[in-house]
């Protein structure tokens, strides 16, 4: 067995799957709140009472950046990373860098798509307050598939740690 | 996604602000209690709580209420559009009509050798500039400013219109281009169309030569539709409102809307408006700031209806007649 996998170690491949994890979670998050919150920010200058209804939608596509986050922490738990005892070959590095791949790409979509529906969204509730419960459903309804990549990495990686004995 | 998402970002604060200012304008009760008002003083008070009310706090003549409309308006566009991270050009695109608008006056009063009026300061040109041969223009503008200067007798005021018209649609085509917003590269070509079919049913109606149609038509639309001009006089309504339907250079309009001028002007109304409430709905981007700019300016239009309308003594059905396509 290789200790290299395309001239790359497999704690290096761990590493970039869980660093991509993160990046592109966090990247998705940054602009999704951007998007949403340059919405609210215009909303609120004209009328300042719906500051607290109008929040959520800006913090809403916060939650993916926090996923990859999770992700690039697993990753360093369940392979030993963080111990400094991690024993993973080349191959078996690249298959933790795969595992990472569903909430690295899907947060990073996600957070962007979550941001234009919580914009749209805003808009619901700059014309009717009391409907600020019902614009909350939209962006939810993008929230769950950026869950179900987290849940589908997070499985995928506990397989890999019972395969490899980690 | 690139683009939607820059879009996204750099109009979202106008488009969030625009959410809440459109449920701001004029609706149709306000309209109708200043069709219904009995004195301007009325009026005035049923405004007071609206955003024109600062504006019109002191008007009592005419000259004033233009005047506070048109300070309005330089608000509108000083403070709301600057401030919507719109490109220059679409700034330029919104000011330009009031340019074209000055220069027809000054042509108008040049030729008949009558005393200039005082002109409107909302255009990127100052008023100062069309006194005079107008060295302070653009040279498109001084050229068109002394064409007939050396003509023998003045022109008809219809020849003024239409080549006024023509710098003007060509210049407004040049802006929305430079914008590089699709809606409005749209919007100006629909809006040249509606002026080129309007062209060819006159023309018909008129039975008008060939050369004086194609003198009329306007460039930047609908290529299929100029092709129209050279038979527009000759044939019957029916037939070219045929031809104009198969162009298919304006959706939604019928062979019925065609047949004549009243019912034709309805239509384009329509389609016009049916066009802005599309791009109110736009979820992002420039078009809900785009629209709600071009709301606000037929708000200022009807609101010089109806208040200049009342105090010079217009009674209320015509007023109300004047505003249908605006309720």
């Amino acid at each position: 067995m290789s200790d290299l996998f395309w001239g790359v170690s497999g704690i290096n491949w761990a590493l970039f799957g869980g660093g991509v994890a993160a990046v592109l979670g966090g990247i998705g998050s940054a602009i999704g709140i951007t998007i949403a919150s340059a919405t609210v920010s215009g909303i609120v200058t004209e009328d300042g009472e719906k500051f607290g209804k109008l929040l959520p939608l800006a913090a809403m596509p916060s939650t993916q950046g926090i996923y990859g986050f999770i992700a690039a922490v697993l990753v360093l738990i369940f392979f030993n990373i963080l111990g400094g005892e991690a024993t993973l070959t080349g191959a078996q590095g690249f298959a933790v860098f795969l595992a990472c791949l569903p909430v690295a790409f899907l947060c990073m979509f996600t957070g962007i798509y979550q941001g234009k529906t919580g914009a749209a969204a805003a808009g619901i509730v700059a014309r009717r307050s009391e409907d600020s419960g019902k614009a909350l459903i939209f962006p939810a309804l993008v929230e769950t598939y950026a869950v179900f990549s987290l849940i589908v990495t997070v499985l995928m990686m506990t397989a890999l740690q019972a395969t490899f004995g980690g | 996604m690139l683009t939607s998402t820059r879009d996204d970002i750099r109009y979202g604060f106008a488009v969030g602000r625009v959410r809440v200012l459109q449920a701001r304008l004029l609706s149709r009760s306000v309209y109708e209690r200043l069709i219904d008002a009995p004195d301007f003083a009325e009026q005035r008070r049923v405004l007071s709580e609206t955003a024109f009310g600062r504006y019109l706090e002191h008007a009592d003549t005419s000259e004033d209420v233009e005047r506070a409309l048109d300070a309005s308006l330089g608000d509108l566009y000083d403070e709301f559009l600057l401030g919507a991270g719109l490109p220059e050009a679409v700034v330029r695109y919104f000011r330009l009509p009031y340019d074209y608008r000055n220069l027809r006056t000054a042509l108008k009063t040049r030729v008949l050798g009558m005393t200039a009026p005082g002109l409107s300061a909302l255009g990127t040109i100052e008023p100062a500039a069309f006194a005079g041969s107008g060295e302070g223009l653009p040279d498109e503008m001084a050229s068109l400013l002394t064409r007939w200067d050396e003509a023998e007798q003045a022109p008809p005021l219809a020849d003024i219109e239409t080549a006024v018209d023509h710098a003007l649609f060509a210049a407004l085509a040049g802006e929305a281009k430079r914008s590089r917003i699709p809606f409005l590269r749209e919007l100006t070509t629909l809006r040249i169309d509606l002026a080129v079919i309007r062209v060819l049913l006159r023309a018909n109606g008129k039975r008008l030569a060939p050369a004086a149609v194609l003198d009329s038509l306007i460039d930047g639309g609908t290529s299929a539709l100029l092709t129209l001009a050279p038979v527009a006089g000759r044939m019957d309504a029916e037939e070219l409102a045929g031809l104009i339907v198969d162009t298919r250079a304006v959706p939604g309009l019928g062979e019925a809307d065609l047949t004549s001028l009243e019912r034709y002007d309805l239509a384009a109304a329509a389609l016009d408006a049916a066009r802005m409430a599309s791009a109110r709905r736009a979820p992002s981007g420039p078009e809900p700031v785009l629209a709600y700019v071009l709301g606000r300016e037929a708000e200022v239009v009807a609101l010089r209806v109806a208040l200049v309308g009342r105090l010079s003594g217009l009674d209320r059905e015509a007023v109300r007649e004047r505003l249908r396509g605006v309720m």
